[in-house]
């Protein structure tokens, strides 16, 4: 006898009486489903370390530059801003990435539903972050409160309009090395502006900033749209 | 990887089938199983529903004899677990003999391993030991059964 043939025997000799309540069971069976409080929690968890360690640094190095070295850290606030956009960027190309996309479409929830859920926790995470370190970019310095918001929020949005515009276009890990730098150029350019072009950052430049801040709100507002939508043709592609 | 209710449903009933050998407790017992883990768990991954169904089930068991003041004794030759005359006829003779030779627990590891197919994992969550010690047990368990049939002449 073969291992095959009495695994056979085997399924036989335990096989028990057939059930007599099962279907009437398993019909009246109550299953929980996962709350959207519950679903946000299980996204939140699959969210990578380094994101939540990056908004940490920013945050605690800023705290720390303004309190105990009383220093003026909006620029240093303002440089970082575009590590906090790559992190979204990250998070929402981590399934291309990884090849992973056409696979997490038959998964029990929808790759389109998992990546809204992920952008909208970092979204809220960053939000707050920014909320909290406002403040702190207001210390030391004469800069009222819309003037050092503009600062910190422009960098922000044009990292995550062309993080955005470059996950829609290229694929793989090449997109991430492509977002990587785009952050990496744009830190500098905070930096290298501040220091060499103080008149940009005069009053009467401040209808400027709005207007570019507006404009890359609006730019990745539509990448993002656009990016979601790709998503659907994926679905409809694989059908 | 989802997990199909109706599919793990018989699994278990054949799981308390095994250690109970009564039809109506067996399946009351399974169907309790279910309800406390849909009670007081939410996994989302199947192996951990597995782990979680087979702990409950075989504590309902053992309250079970502890209530009726019963002893477990695992499969025995002389006494076939499948009812009909048919299976009775395709059921080779020498497969059961092997099998009532063999002590309850190991009968219990070839039913969950080569019957349910249960992942290493979730017996060495239900023995409290780790896999690879799961997987040096089957072997020896494995290498008994065919063994005792080699007696049989059957292997």
């Amino acid at each position: 006898m073969k291992k095959k043939e009495w695994k056979k025997e085997l399924r036989q000799v335990f096989e028990p009486p057939a059930p007599m309540r099962k279907k009437e069971f398993i019909r009246e069976l109550e299953r929980p489903g996962i709350g959207f409080c519950g679903f946000l929690m299980i996204q939140a968890g699959y969210i990578r370390k380094w994101v939540w360690f990056a908004s940490a640094f920013v945050f605690f190095s800023s705290l720390v530059g303004a309190a105990v070295f009383s220093a003026d850290m909006l620029w240093w606030v303002s440089a970082w801003m575009p590590l906090l956009a790559l992190t979204i960027v990250a998070e929402s190309g981590r399934s291309e990435n990884y090849e992973m996309a056409e696979m997490e479409m038959a998964t029990r929830f929808s790759l389109k539903s998992v990546l809204l859920a992920r952008l909208g926790i970092l979204g809220v995470e960053n939000l707050l972050l920014l909320c909290l370190l406002l403040p702190v970019g207001l210390c030391n310095n004469l800069f009222g409160p819309i003037q050092a918001g503009l600062y910190m929020l422009t960098p922000f949005l044009l990292t995550a309009f062309l993080g955005l515009f470059i996950l829609r276009r290229f694929r793989g890990r090449e997109a991430f090395y492509l977002c990587a730098g785009i952050t990496f150029v744009i830190s500098l350019m905070v930096i290298f502006l501040h220091d060499n072009m103080p008149r940009l950052y005069g009053e009467e430049r401040l209808l400027w900033w709005a207007v570019a801040a507006a404009m890359f709100g609006f730019g990745t507002v539509k990448q993002y749209y656009q990016f979601i939508n790709r998503m659907e043709d994926f679905i409809w592609n694989l059908s | 990887m989802a997990v199909n209710i109706e599919e793990e449903y018989d699994k278990i009933y054949r799981y308390c089938y095994f250690r109970l050998r009564e039809r109506e407790l067996s399946e009351d017992i399974t169907q309790e199983t279910f309800l406390r883990y849909f009670a007081s768990y939410h996994h989302t991954d199947s192996l951990s529903m597995l782990k979680c169904l087979y702990t409950i089930a075989r504590n309902l068991c053992v309250d079970e004899y502890r209530r009726a003041g019963k002893k477990e004794t695992g499969h025995s030759g002389g006494q076939p677990l499948a009812v009909s005359a048919e299976e009775q006829v395709l059921t080779s003779l020498a497969v059961r003999t092997a099998l009532s030779r063999m002590e309850a627990e190991e009968q219990e590891l070839l039913l969950l391993r080569y019957v349910n197919e249960t992942p290493l994992a979730v017996i060495g969550q239900i023995y409290g030991i780790s896999r690879f010690a799961v997987y040096r047990k089957l072997l020896a368990v494995k290498g008994k059964f065919e063994e005792e049939l080699r007696k049989e002449g059957e292997f």
